[in-house]
């Protein structure tokens, strides 16, 4: 068997959940101008809640994955409703550090009702197994491929056909011009929360089957989830999901090869850096530390 | 004034709050009473000064059920005996579940009688992994609070910041070990082997098992060589490959991981973990995950003896995995064992059953031992106390594999033979009774020479 091959099909499964969390990230940010920094704690909040309700309170495991997303979009939409837009005339740097502190109440919240005891949930798609290029898959796997493709192409599509994704453009480009044109802008802004927070919910179920049920884990993908929103741009769906595939299939590939497997985790960082140096590389920069061009 | 033309009214921004709320309680505790969770503040108290109630127990739940203290029932009271601990607790490594057990014992002790009378006050602090507050924390508990003893701090850090300050203080701190400081101490001794001698007797269970090959896997942090080197030297000496491979955590890609582990190891060869459980399941899951188990002999040290890792593990590991068990098997029906499981639900009910919450239990019943025998008016006396606590010897219990003790050592390693378990089902069984584990360093041997000397 070519060692490599079962290297490249896992990556793709990982890279596939990348990709859908970029384009999560994107959206949110095209649309509000926020980076969602909580995106993955909320995720896994929403797991332990799911795996909780099912292990604990012996509820039914599609009630439970249910309330899992659930959650997640009411968090979500909750901190798009009431904390957002008190920082929407604020920088980019200050809606930024906003979702980081987010993330962090979230984080402590967790900490504090679930300890680090192993976890596991198993979505019935997990328990699907078959054999791919002698590697074993998983419908997980598949599945998060499949709603990574779904969610990328639907997102651009759904920007460029729909009034709402119109109006998402329009807010992206000038929030102020929009708003004085009479788009609703906190309307469509709340879409794009309630919309970040059901791939939120998604992610963390996906997330807790693929790589583990633990919240430092969940919380922290949002790293590579932003380094492929990066690498698009932050504009463009297509290449995010791109990127994020890349991403997946570098840092695992990379396992294979010794000399090189200490530094796989710095991959979304590499990426990243080479891709906003690639961008700019014809801009100037003015005087005044503008970029032009 | 609405520019935008949507705003969030109140009773919508009311809906919202109550809508998460209501999600959150959804999963709160359904059981009245058991509401009350280890306090996460970084300091808690077992009992209270000048005649309080006892703990966070019900006031008289547990009340001349237990032999703890003189268990006659009465609740402790006058001036407490203050003991302290220092523990690392934060996302990347949480221990509370030690000093959690440790309270619930002081606290079973201070509803029965206290230390002749008086009761315990335990002061947890949180170094929170940094090694400035380690040492703050050791001053504060030491010069300000007047703790006349340390027990059942479990933390990465305290050890190497605090070695020096313990022995000029003249205190005889009993921990539950993680790094190599908290073994090469005269002034701190641990109820556990540590990870290094616990990954050395997981390996040990490999060879037993006939492993090809030695794959020493860990976390990369400082200091984390030093778990893998005993196996090294194992390797050594029984001929076998090795390699050490240390892994960024969190883990981002296990299953990758554990192709590549695999890969190194060869068929029949032997993967010897040092994770805590979340990041040891994730490997276990994915290797299980890809069909990797049958191949390979699989082995852990102690961190994996933990219940919630075997309800996790589905059937195809049963029997698979050997885990170096630094301490009896949780469903152990011996006195003491049967004890901690009695006391931890009565007064640590929110701290589940494992590894950790034995330690902290064991500490804790060892120190009140020693202080039950010392002249009460020495209980204030830091001098006195660390003194008994220095002749601690032959101290018999069944959770250990051979009776603790402290001594006068420049190192300490009380705790050196051990047992494997493997899951099966929801539990984890013992496969081997209590093993001596190899002396390959020169501590061990330093060790054993003084154990020779007490008989």
């Amino acid at each position: 068997m070519d060692t490599l091959t079962p290297f490249l099909v896992i990556g793709v499964a990982f890279g596939a959940v990348y990709a859908v969390s970029g384009v999560g990230l994107l959206v949110l940010y095209r649309t509000t101008g926020v980076i969602n920094f909580a995106f993955g704690a909320i995720g896994a909040f929403g797991a332990l809640i799911a795996w909780e309700l099912i292990n604990e309170r012996e509820w039914g495991e599609w009630w439970a994955y249910a309330v899992c997303v659930i959650f997640a979009a009411v968090v979500t939409l909750a901190y798009g409703m009431l904390i957002a837009p008190r920082l929407a005339d604020r920088d980019a740097l200050v809606k930024a550090v906003g979702t980081l502190g987010f993330m962090l109440i979230l984080f402590g919240i967790m900490f504090w009702r679930y300890d680090d005891d192993a976890r596991t949930l198993v979505l019935p798609t997990t328990n699907w197994r078959f054999t791919i290029a002698d590697t074993r898959v998983n419908g997980t796997q598949v599945l998060a491929i499949a709603i990574a493709i779904v969610v990328s192409v639907g997102t651009g599509v759904f920007l460029k056909v729909t009034k709402v994704g119109t109006a998402m453009r329009a807010i992206a480009n000038d929030r102020s011009v929009t708003s004085m044109l009479g788009v609703p802008v906190r309307r469509i802004e709340v879409y794009a929360w309630l919309g970040n927070g059901v791939l939120c919910g998604v992610v963390g179920l996906l997330l807790s089957n693929l790589l583990r049920l633990d919240m430092v884990a969940l919380t922290f993908l949002v790293i590579s989830a932003l380094a492929a929103a990066l690498i698009g741009g932050l504009r463009s769906p297509t290449i995010t999901f791109v990127a994020g595939m890349v991403i997946g299939v570098v840092e695992s590939v990379l396992t294979n090869y010794d000399v090189v497997t200490d530094f796989r985790t710095m991959t979304p960082f590499v990426l990243a850096i080479v891709a906003l140096l690639w961008a700019g590389r014809r801009r100037t920069i003015d005087i005044a530390g503008r970029a032009a061009g | 004034m609405n520019m935008s033309g949507y705003s969030v009214t109140r009773p919508q921004r009311i809906l919202l709050a109550l809508a998460v709320v209501a999600i959150v309680a959804a999963c709160g505790d359904d059981d009245a009473g058991s509401d009350e969770s280890p306090p996460p503040e970084d300091t808690n108290t077992a009992g209270t000064g000048g005649g309080g109630t006892g703990g966070d127990g019900d006031e008289g739940s547990g009340k001349g059920e237990f032999t703890c203290g003189l268990g006659n029932g009465e609740q402790a009271s006058g001036e407490p005996v203050k003991l302290g601990a220092i523990i690392t607790s934060n996302p990347a490594a949480d221990f509370r579940d030690v000093t959690n057990a440790a309270k619930g014992y002081f606290d079973c002790v201070n509803v029965n009688g206290g230390i002749n009378g008086r009761p315990i006050e335990y002061t947890v602090e949180n170094d929170d992994l940094d090694p400035a507050q380690a040492q703050s924390a050791a001053s504060k508990l030491i010069e300000r609070d007047g703790v006349v003893a340390i027990v059942g701090s479990t933390s990465i850090v305290d050890c190497p910041s605090n070695a020096a300050y313990y022995e000029e203080q003249g205190f005889n701190v009993i921990v539950a070990g993680v790094p190599q400081e908290c073994f090469g101490s005269p002034n701190i001794a641990a109820i556990n082997m540590g990870p290094h001698y616990s990954a050395q007797g997981a390996a040990e269970y490999a060879v037993r098992e006939g492993a090809t090959s030695l794959i020493a896997v860990t976390n990369n942090v400082p200091g984390a060589e030093y778990n893998n080197s005993s196996i090294e030297t194992l390797a050594e000496q029984e001929g076998l490959p090795f390699e050490s491979v240390l892994v960024e955590t969190p883990i981002s890609n296990a299953e990758a991981l554990v192709l590549d582990l695999t890969g190194k190891a060869g068929e029949g060869g032997a993967i010897i973990l040092t994770f805590t459980p979340p990041e040891g399941l994730a490997i276990l899951q994915a290797a299980g995950s890809q069909g990797l188990i049958d191949d390979y002999i699989w082995a852990s040290a102690t961190p994996l003896n933990d219940s919630s890792v075997a309800e996790a593990l589905g059937p195809e590991w049963d029997g698979n995995v050997g885990i170096n068990a630094e301490l009896v098997t949780l469903d152990s029906d011996g006195p003491d064992q049967t004890e901690y499981r009695a006391i931890n639900e009565e007064f640590a009910s929110d701290t589940p059953l494992g590894s950790f919450g034995q330690m902290g239990y064991l500490q804790a019943k060892i120190l009140t031992t020693t202080l039950m025998e010392m002249d009460p008016a020495d209980l204030d006396d830091p001098v006195a106390v660390n003194e008994a606590i220095l002749q601690i010897s032959d101290f018999e219990t069944d959770i250990l594999c051979k009776p603790w003790y402290y001594g006068e050592l420049p190192v300490h390693i009380p705790n050196n033979w051990d047992r494997t378990v493997v899951p099966e089902g929801d539990n984890l069984v013992e496969v081997e009774d209590c093993f001596e584990i190899t002396a390959l360093d020169d501590a061990l041997d330093t060790v054993r020479e003084f154990e020779e000397t007490q008989g």
